[in-house]
């Protein structure tokens, strides 16, 4: 039974469920808990090319229904990804995507350089979008000519594809879609944190030292579905639907507004076995609204 | 299953759940307790205060929402938590006739209280030094310790005085806020085999989310119990 197959342009996952960058490490801390090949896919955290050791200070807040973060793209760097990854990515049988981020244009190009001679790669999915640091990040994500150009230079560099994963912190997501579809992008994925802040009433001062961090978590699933339903409106790229997604209903919700496959970020880190739960579940919630597939729910909305 | 809850001090309540004799805890290790869901959307990290073969307990402060909710945990309902999380104190490090220190400021001596019970069933003897703001609040210690083994110091600032600079320790382990542990720097920083356990905000205790980063370490998996020398580098 390929009842949750789906295809995110040439790349077949055998079911729409892979982690959201930033929300489950890089892979090991869950392998012990259960077989990582049960997913569609794994996604890495974003990797730059040196050690960034994140923001200092608070990284967490919690709010009424979600959570807000400013980790700040901690990671080993481009060398110990490298070291540190090779065996766990070459045991799954499932595509790797890995997220890279950089400061520059010039730094997403020379992460994606040395990860493109190792055979242990499938996919790239390019951080534009995160809104916890200063250089790079989000700032791309917002800026129509940074983003056309760093797609371009990432196809020129890689035969891979290149998924980009989109900021909601902007006028128009639609409008950025475009550029990446016209730019040459296989995928969309949408979208990243919104910008958050929670000011503590004791100190009268940000809870997060940066103030403005990113929010994610079910407060936000409304508003990544309006995103992922104006870029497939706008775009004929496959879109991977992320924001807010707790149960299989959501997953089903995040399809039929236009989403090929979907990500899971901050149910992760409240419950650790959401993803094989999810994956458990979803073609009895398929069964009860009436499809048979996931790409018959695909073959639906296009018409 | 919550057996039970009580009031210990003000503010302060200890909470006893059910534990299967296969489930094996170690002291300093934690738990994330799913609170109330409807007012706290994450899990909360509480270590143990106590561990039997039959049971384990922790001991929280109200300090807000999520804490206020816990009070109102009760007898014979089921609660969910992830655990045991973290790596604890290093008991394995123990020996026959080590001269042992356990150093608590505040509810930090809470996760201390498994190795005390160890300490004492082993016959085992040591210091314990414990700070606190009020004199008053001993946490019914008193009870269960012999006090002579015990000195409470009422400012944390006198945790540096000239008798526990004076005695040598082979094992010491620590719980205490912060400002604990940057007292105690002149006294333990190149000490061998001196350990704290570090607190900070957490999201979800399972290293996933690196939310909870203290001293370049992830609190929830590398950590909470950490070598001073890795505090102090």
């Amino acid at each position: 039974m390929k009842r949750l197959e789906t295809k995110i342009g040439n790349v077949t996952l055998k079911n729409p469920l892979m982690p959201a960058s930033g929300c489950f490490g890089f892979g090991h801390e869950m392998m012990e808990r259960y077989d990582l090949n049960i997913l569609g896919a794994l996604v890495s955290k974003s990797v730059t090319q040196d050690l960034r050791k994140g923001n200092a200070g608070k990284r967490i807040a919690e709010c009424e229904y979600g959570l807000l973060n400013s980790i700040g793209l901690q990671n080993p760097g481009v060398e110990s990804f490298k070291k540190e990854n090779k065996g766990l990515y070459n045991s799954l049988k499932i595509p790797k995507i890995v997220n890279v981020a950089g400061a520059s244009e010039e730094e997403y190009l020379e992460v994606i350089r040395q990860l493109d001679t190792l055979q242990w790669i499938d996919i790239y999915e390019l951080n534009v979008s995160c809104p916890n640091v200063d250089a790079g990040g989000m700032g791309i994500g917002q800026d129509k000519k940074a983003l056309y150009q760093l797609i371009m230079k990432t196809k020129a560099v890689t035969n891979r594809p290149v998924w980009v994963k989109l900021s909601p912190n902007v006028t128009s997501i639609a409008e950025m879609a475009k550029i990446c579809e016209k730019a040459g992008a296989d995928a969309l994925v949408v979208c990243n944190t919104f910008k958050g802040l929670r000011m503590n009433l004791q100190t009268g001062k940000p809870e997060i030292p940066r103030a403005v961090a990113g929010y994610s978590g079910p407060a936000i699933k409304p508003q990544a579905l309006a995103m992922v339903y104006e870029c497939a409106q706008a775009v004929s790229l496959p879109i991977v639907g992320v924001g807010g997604i707790t149960n299989a209903e959501d997953v089903l919700e995040m399809l039929l507004a236009g989403a090929s496959a979907v990500q899971i970020g901050t149910a992760n880190l409240i419950h650790p076995d959401i993803m094989p739960e999810i994956i458990e579940a979803l073609p009895h919630v398929l069964k009860k609204y009436g499809y048979t597939s996931v790409q018959d729910i695909y073959r639906k909305v296009k018409k | 299953m919550c057996l039970g809850q009580k009031k210990i001090a003000d503010n302060i309540y200890e909470i006893c759940f059910e534990k299967p004799k296969e489930l094996k805890l170690k002291p300093g290790q934690f738990m994330m307790l799913k609170v109330d869901e409807k007012q706290c959307f994450l899990r909360r990290p509480f270590s143990f205060s106590e561990i039997t073969e039959e049971s384990f307990s922790i001991i929280y402060q109200v300090v807000g929402k999520g804490t206020q909710a816990m009070t109102k945990m009760r007898q014979g309902h089921i609660y969910e938590a992830l655990l045991p999380l973290g790596n604890g104190f290093p008991i394995h490090l123990l020996r026959e006739n080590q001269s042992i220190l356990l150093v608590a400021g505040g509810l930090g001596y809470a996760p201390l209280m498994p190795v005390v019970d160890m300490l004492i069933e082993e016959k085992k003897s040591f210091s314990l030094i414990l700070g606190v703001n009020n004199p008053k609040r001993l946490y019914g210690l008193d009870k269960k310790l012999d006090m002579d083994q015990v000195e409470v110091m009422y400012h944390p600032q006198t945790v540096l005085n000239a008798k526990l600079l004076k005695k040598e320790y082979q094992l010491v382990m620590a719980c205490g806020p912060e400002g604990m542990y940057e007292a105690l720097k002149p006294v333990f920083e190149n000490h061998p085999s001196a350990y704290y356990s570090l607190e900070a905000p957490m999201a979800c205790g399972t290293g996933l989310c690196s939310g909870c980063i203290c001293k370049g370490k992830k609190v929830c998996v590398e950590g909470p119990v950490i070598h001073v020398k890795e505090y102090y580098q």
